[in-house]
């Protein structure tokens, strides 16, 4: 049995489907604010009202809702953030790596000019030039992540070049594109995987964390934004800040252990 | 004699001439400035009449294996020429080196290594065909994988197996399939039972016997083993820092080596030298 495949694929579901379906599942608006209502504890504890399952913020908006709906732009943000910075890291992993030479040097160069920068700085920098919003937030994981997958991904293809199938391949004629795409991608599987798997995380947190310094859209909840208005409550109503808080981590360890599983799932070396 | 030179260039099917390649010597890559040039091979001469089989036996790092990958043109010599059925192939490049690998093929030493470890080996076999536009679909490939499969001994249900999933004998047919292929005139073998149990040493010799009977191929064996040479090639080549130091029959050479090297190569086969006596000494019966 693969456990966190299955792990991974549970909390996928669920954020989908509390994505799609939030306009039915959340009990109220995220959005309406109710000033009788403010910083309501959890329906369980003492002064809690079972309307509001887990409370409500500084403005009296349904917690649970704002986290149904959270899930809209976290969805989002990870599928595009993660595909687009992996698929980018992935193409000029593979050039670099397959191909070598002044090619290799000048992507590896951008790699490095890239990483010694402070990652969190560049969003913040981007996201004041082209303006707050998802599209902004998108665009710094991008510029973030594609260096992580590229370095990997060159490294893995360095390896994979020297192997005697690729030797054999151009003994046989293969053009260099058949090469990339029918020996090498194949055995790039189980790491593209893993990565994609932590790429989503890591979108979800740059996401909270760009929120949370102000960044990100502020017409829908993100799970960042939520954080980030309850951060001066914290005193008064803990629960504001940590289910989203535990939201999130849910989110990026299944996310991870869905890599990890997919991993596993495409290796064949692992299923005799 | 021109006739006879007349006659001889037109029965060998390869002949090379002051063969030279250098490689970057990357062990010695300086901070700056260039990267020194190595010298590998040191004008090698080399004939395969066609249908023969040749063997290049030497010490590692004596350049056998060298001399196989320039062959196939994985490297560009530094000089020389390689005629191969009256055609320089040495330069070629594109489209006219794309043609050469119909004719020309190599089986690998690790087999391991040398087959995709995520293709399927009817995927692995299939690709000749494509690549070379022999097959119109997927299907017609396929059937020609599984008459491959068939031609060195191996059932079709291996279509569907993985490379890590068979032993390295099968491996290694897979890997003589894939070469045998495209029908090539030659076949490159660098050390391909090495690694191998003796028993599965003498099965994929036989069977290379075999194919090389039917197909008219020719095959030139690397081997660090003599007495793998002995059985399987007419002729023979000693090689040593990139040069040869001795050719010829493979009988007389083993009768009469003319070259001190080749003389301590061959003493140096090991050979089973059991004293009839030795099990006496042997105390069966512990106490």
């Amino acid at each position: 049995m693969n456990i966190r495949l299955i792990a991974g694929l549970t909390v996928l579901v669920v954020l989908v489907v509390a994505a799609v379906l939030a306009p039915w599942l959340a009990p109220h608006d995220p959005m309406t604010q109710s000033l009788f209502n403010q910083l309501l504890p959890p329906a369980w504890l003492a002064g809690g009202d079972a309307n509001f399952l887990l409370g409500t913020d500084n403005l009296g908006r349904d917690l649970l809702s704002r986290l149904i709906y959270g899930a809209q732009p976290a969805l989002l943000v990870m599928f595009v953030g993660a595909t687009l910075s992996g698929m980018l890291g992935v193409v000029l992993g593979l050039i670099a790596g397959f191909f070598g030479g002044w090619l290799d040097a000048v992507i590896s160069r951008i790699v490095d000019v890239f990483m010694s920068f402070p990652p969190m700085l560049l969003a913040i920098v981007l996201v004041a030039v082209v303006g707050p919003g998802v599209g902004a937030v998108i665009t710094a994981i991008i510029l973030i992540g594609w260096t992580r997958s590229c370095r990997l991904v060159r490294g893995e293809v360095l390896a994979l070049r020297e192997q005697e199938f690729v030797t054999s391949a151009r003994v046989l004629g293969v053009s260099r594109l058949r090469m990339i795409v029918h020996e090498i991608l194949p055995n790039l599987l189980p790491l593209l995987s893993v990565l994609f798997g932590l790429e989503m995380g890591r979108a979800i947190v740059t996401e909270t964390i760009l929120s949370f310094v102000g960044f990100s859209s502020s017409s829908i909840p993100t799970w960042g934004s939520i954080i980030a208005d309850s951060r001066p409550y914290i005193y008064q109503a803990w629960w504001a800040m940590a289910y989203p808080t535990l939201v999130i981590m849910i989110a990026v360890l299944g996310l991870n252990a869905l890599g990890d599983g997919l991993r596993q799932a495409t290796d064949p070396l692992a299923r005799r | 004699m021109p006739a006879l030179t007349i006659k001889l260039a037109f029965s060998l099917m390869l002949e090379v001439r002051g063969l030279r390649l250098s490689l970057p010597d990357r062990g010695h890559k300086p901070a700056f400035g260039r990267t020194p040039m190595l010298e590998i091979l040191k004008g090698v001469d080399l004939s395969v009449p066609a249908g023969a089989s040749v063997g290049v036996v030497g010490e590692s790092g004596s350049g056998k294996s060298t001399l196989a990958r320039t062959l196939v043109r994985l490297y560009r010599p530094t000089a020389g020429t390689i005629v191969f059925d009256g055609e320089e192939v040495g330069s070629l490049e594109g489209m006219a080196l794309r043609s050469l690998r119909t004719r020309m093929q190599m089986v690998f030493q690790d087999s391991q290594s040398a087959l995709n470890p995520r293709l399927r080996i009817g995927t692995i076999l299939a690709d000749p065909f494509i690549v070379h536009g022999r097959v119109r679909t997927t299907t017609e490939a396929l059937a020609r994988a599984e008459a491959l499969l068939e031609q060195v001994g191996l059932s079709r249900q291996y279509l569907f197996r993985y490379p890590h999933q068979l032993s390295g004998g099968q491996r290694q047919r897979i890997g003589i399939a894939r070469a045998i292929a495209l029908g090539p005139r030659l076949v490159l073998a660098d050390e391909i039972v090495s690694g191998l149990d003796v028993s599965v040493q003498v099965q994929i010799l036989e069977l290379l016997s075999t194919l090389r009977a039917s197909t008219g191929m020719a095959v030139v064996l690397i081997s660090h083993d003599l007495s793998v040479v002995r059985t399987f090639c007419d002729s023979v080549i000693v090689m040593r820092h990139g040069e040869i130091v001795e050719a010829g029959p493979t009988a007389s050479l083993f009768e009469a080596p003319q070259h001190p090297y080749t003389r301590r190569l061959l003493r140096a086969i090991p050979l089973p030298e059991v004293d009839p006596s030795w099990i006496d000494s042997v105390n069966l019966i512990e106490d």
